[in-house]
């Protein structure tokens, strides 16, 4: 869904936390396909695994639906969230967050120790887990996954970020339940970087060792050959159809009760292009569960009775859409004095006043959403600075703020000029089939208009937007949203001078102002500081010098709505994992 | 004839170099490439950006590209999609039966039905008959697709007669042989009647109007004048006057039974050979777009050369090869 309409950014997601639509299914036991007896855990072999908090009950199915085809089945190359969402429910990481504690639980690792000097991290793995296949995970496969991820012949996305100043960590195998992870230096967020997928060495290692790794696991492989550790595995895939999932009897997570997760014995996965035959196959009871939007949501929420479904407000969304001024000297395009006006922090602050953000959540979002002062959401308890007050819509306050660099002379249109007579005005760009971001710019338009300043909308096609952003630097000034996770270090391409996805002059060599130059320091201490509380004061100071220079002005951001069916219990929709189905193994059918 | 057959398909090659060449012009000229719409998330590293251009030989100039696909596809090699990595012929053809299915249906109701009403809109023209499928028509042909099956899918959601889209029911392993053919009728019987609809529309419209053209001739006066029956006069003598532009639709028409309907298929969530093109087309999958453009080509050439040997075929006054 909303495929390629936001700038998918921040946050490299642990497989599984992304987005997803889902939805329902007749009701019936089996999974349909494959056979053969079911291996049944003793409970001293899962006595090592995750206990969760949730009841349920075995049997029964889910069906859901994505927007897309996936595009491989190999979670190391899988790059868009049509593949990663697929396999989300296949494969797991030695540690991932909890997006409800925010906490970090241990996966295939239970526990983890580290160093003195902060460098090495120690990690247990849990005994006893099992790929669905039924072959034993050991360190071994720790050991493979780092090695295939580190290879340079093999396109992953991952190699950059754990790569530390150009070094790689090193991995070492101490006994077959351990490994020891080596940092050139103490890193922060380590736990957030670590997230990689472990993939089956006894697998995947002959067809790595003959170079063929790039294209194993393509679509053609069967089910069976797709080999994980999560709660469920693909016994079909139908292409532009839909993908069948089957329980892996092997999980490593229990219930309270002792029953062994998932619940569910598989599930059905349609693959759906169209968002409003989305929406209508889940009112028809064809699918369990669907995310909505906020144009559906008011008659979702009025049919909740007679359709027998809940309609679920998960928060607001972590990300934030923002108004960008472009200040790249390299946009030769660009007249230097509209460069001169952008540069300004008093211009940005004055366009900044003259925004009526609740307006925009009134009309872009129908009111279901929230105004932004800060690139961290409400929702992150570790890290969002609660002293920053929102931003008052003060028209009187940005004229007097424009005015205060020489703009206050209008001319015969009602536009400002600046002393030499060029009206201010400018052309804002966005997504060309984003209504959201569309009608966000239309109230921008009207907001300063009020003030004397003439915004053109100009609706770009999403490629030539972003090869505008990246390459030709051609724009003035446009309106897109990131999303958002809990670890603000996760954003360091945005807001370090030297980064990529720096939106207001990419890749600087250094950095041109006093403020970018201070918020480079923070991050370059985050990575480093290790103490939570610490680093939250670093990320507080971030935070202020973002709200003060507003180099990207913050807008607003939609709730996270879903639906599901009361057939289903234990689902938990969760804005943060942008997704239904995060916690699947604990689905069950009431 | 056969020489004929022979001269038309040989000047099909040059065509074809040209619409491919033509194609991946264009392709180039618009912004972006498979790698930037991939990778256009900011946790990629320019590092992986060039190591997957280079991987996918988009580093090169695209004269060379092209010229390297053309000389594989000489060789009916189409190359291997970008965003998959399998071979483009392998993935079209797991879509074309999906889509020959649908456009069969919608194929055999649009001209089942457009001929004889068209015939009797003709012949009982200004009836209640022939109004009622003027409104029809005119309606079938201004309403566009992708509206039309909106409306069915809304359809489907409140009556619940008929599956929301999609091809099969969920849990087709559940379902015995004959059981899941009934099934995919029944899935099929909404997409057929909105793709059938805009091409019933105006074949019947084609029908008539031609049909009444045939109906002023003095030859058809004639006919009455030596007291054929009504009935000989029209289908015997007129309709086998008229139905010569209606082939040439028909060999058009063919071409549209693999190109499938993207708009149609992505509301009614089918999945035909128009949504596998359009999210290559939308993703610049180069080869897989170049791979189902030709198909295409290929399929309209071909429609066209039969339509003109159909009507070789059924008007003794048309010679070919002449």
């Amino acid at each position: 869904m909303r495929r390629g309409l936001k700038v998918r950014l921040i946050g490299f997601s642990v497989l599984g936390l992304s987005a997803a639509i889902a939805g329902c299914s007749p009701k019936g036991n089996g999974g349909g396909t494959g056979g053969g007896p079911t291996p049944k855990l003793s409970t001293g072999e899962m006595s090592d695994f995750f206990k969760t908090k949730v009841s349920g009950k075995s049997g029964g199915r889910f069906t859901d639906a994505t927007f897309a085809d996936p595009k491989t089945f190999n979670p190391v190359l899988a790059n868009e969230t049509s593949s990663t969402d697929a396999l989300g429910p296949v494969f797991d990481s030695l540690v991932a967050r909890n997006p409800e504690t925010l906490e970090f639980e241990g996966a295939l690792a239970s526990s983890w120790t580290t160093s003195d000097d902060k460098k090495t991290w120690t990690f247990k793995l849990r005994k006893g887990v099992k790929w669905n296949d039924g072959q034993p995970f050991t360190a071994d496969d720790v050991i493979f996954s780092f090695d295939v991820v580190y290879d340079k012949n093999i396109a992953s996305a991952t190699r950059s970020i754990i790569t530390f100043d150009g070094k790689p960590l090193i991995y070492t195998k101490i006994d077959d339940m351990t490994v020891a992870l080596t940092l050139p230096y103490p890193i922060g967020p380590f736990l957030d970087l670590v997230g990689i997928t472990i993939i089956p060495k006894h697998k995947l290692e002959p067809i790595w060792k003959s170079g063929g790794f790039n294209t194993a696991w393509a679509l053609s492989t069967p089910g069976a050959d797709i080999v994980g550790t999560g709660p469920f595995s693909i016994s079909k895939y139908t292409p532009g159809q839909s993908i069948a999932y089957k329980r892996n009897p092997y999980y490593w997570r229990v219930a309270a009760d002792g029953k062994q997760q998932p619940f569910l014995e598989g599930g059905v996965t349609q693959i759906v292009p169209d968002l409003n035959t989305v929406l209508a196959r889940f009112k028809s009871k064809e699918s369990d569960y669907t995310a909505v939007r906020s144009q559906d949501w008011v008659t979702v929420k009025n049919e909740e009775a007679a359709g027998d479904y809940k309609a679920v407000d998960a928060g607001p969304a972590w990300g934030f859409s923002y108004l960008g001024f472009n200040v790249n000297p390299a946009n030769t395009k660009m007249p230097e004095y509209k460069r001169a006006w952008f540069s300004k922090k008093e211009f940005r602050q004055a366009i900044s006043s003259a925004l009526n953000r609740d307006n925009m959540v009134t009309t872009a979002l129908r009111g279901i959403g929230h105004p932004l002062c800060s690139p961290v959401s409400v929702a992150n308890k570790l890290f969002y600075d609660s002293a920053l007050q929102p931003y008052k819509c003060d028209p009187a306050k940005a004229s007097a703020q424009l005015a205060s660099i020489g703009l206050s002379t209008k001319n015969a249109e009602g536009i400002l000029t600046d002393s030499a007579g060029h009206p201010v005005e400018f052309t804002l760009m966005t997504n060309t089939g984003n209504t959201v971001n569309l009608q966000i710019c239309t109230a921008i338009q009207d907001d300063l208009k009020k003030i004397g300043v003439k915004v053109i909308i100009t609706p770009v096609e999403f490629n030539s937007l972003v090869e505008r952003m990246r390459k030709t630097f051609d724009w003035e000034a446009n309106v897109l949203a990131f999303t958002g996770g809990v670890e603000p270090l996760n954003g360091k391409n945005i807001w370090n001078s030297s980064g990529m996805a720096h939106v207001w002059w990419p890749k600087q060599d250094k950095p041109a102002t006093v403020w970018e130059a201070e918020i480079d320091g923070i991050f370059n201490a985050a990575a480093r500081e290790t103490d939570e509380a610490k680093r939250k004061k670093l990320y507080d100071r971030w935070q202020e010098v973002i709200y003060d220079q507003q180099p990207l002005i913050m807008l607003v951001t939609g709730d996270s709505l879903y639906a599901v069916h009361n057939r289903l219990t234990n689902v938990r929709p969760n804005a943060l994992a942008r997704n239904v189905r995060w916690n699947l193994d604990e689905f069950s059918e009431r | 004839m056969i020489r004929f057959i022979a001269k038309r398909l040989l000047t099909m090659i040059p065509l074809l170099i040209g619409i491919s060449f033509l194609c991946f012009a264009v392709l180039q000229l618009a912004p972006g490439d498979y790698v930037q719409s991939l990778l256009s998330g900011d946790q990629f590293s320019d590092e992986l950006r060039k190591q997957v251009t280079h991987q996918f030989g988009l580093d090169k100039p695209w004269p060379v590209q092209y010229m390297l696909w053309l000389g594989n596809a000489c060789r009916l090699n189409f190359g291997v999609s970008l965003a998959t990595r399998q071979p483009v012929a392998d993935m079209l053809w797991e879509r074309m039966g999906n889509t020959l299915i649908l456009s069969l249906c919608s194929f055999s109701l649009a001209w089942g039905l457009a001929i004889p009403l068209g015939i009797l809109s003709a012949v009982k023209r200004n009836s209640w008959i022939d109004r009622a499928s003027s409104l029809f028509a005119f309606s079938g042909i201004s309403i566009p697709g992708f509206f039309l099956a909106l409306l069915a899918i809304l359809f489907a959601q409140k009556t619940g007669w008929f599956p929301v889209g999609g091809m099969h029911r969920a849990y087709i392993d559940d379902l015995t042989g004959p059981q899941r053919i009934l099934d995919l009728l029944h899935h099929l019987v909404l997409p057929s009647i909105v793709l059938g609809v805009a091409g019933c529309a105006s074949i019947m419209r084609q029908m008539r109007g031609s049909l009444l053209d045939t109906l002023r001739e003095n030859y058809i006066t004639a006919a009455r004048a030596r007291g054929l029956s009504e009935s000989k006069v029209v289908l015997k003598h007129a309709v086998r006057n008229a139905i010569n532009p209606l082939i040439t639709l028909f060999g058009f028409s063919l071409a549209g039974l693999l190109s499938g309907a993207a708009l149609v298929e992505n509301v009614m969530a089918w999945p035909g050979l128009g949504r596998l093109i359009l999210e290559s087309v939308q993703s610049k999958d180069v080869y897989m777009v170049m791979g189902s453009f030709t198909m295409g080509a290929t399929m309209l050439m071909l429609g066209n050369l039969i339509s003109d040997v159909l009507l070789a075929v059924t008007d003794p006054r048309i010679r070919l090869g002449r």
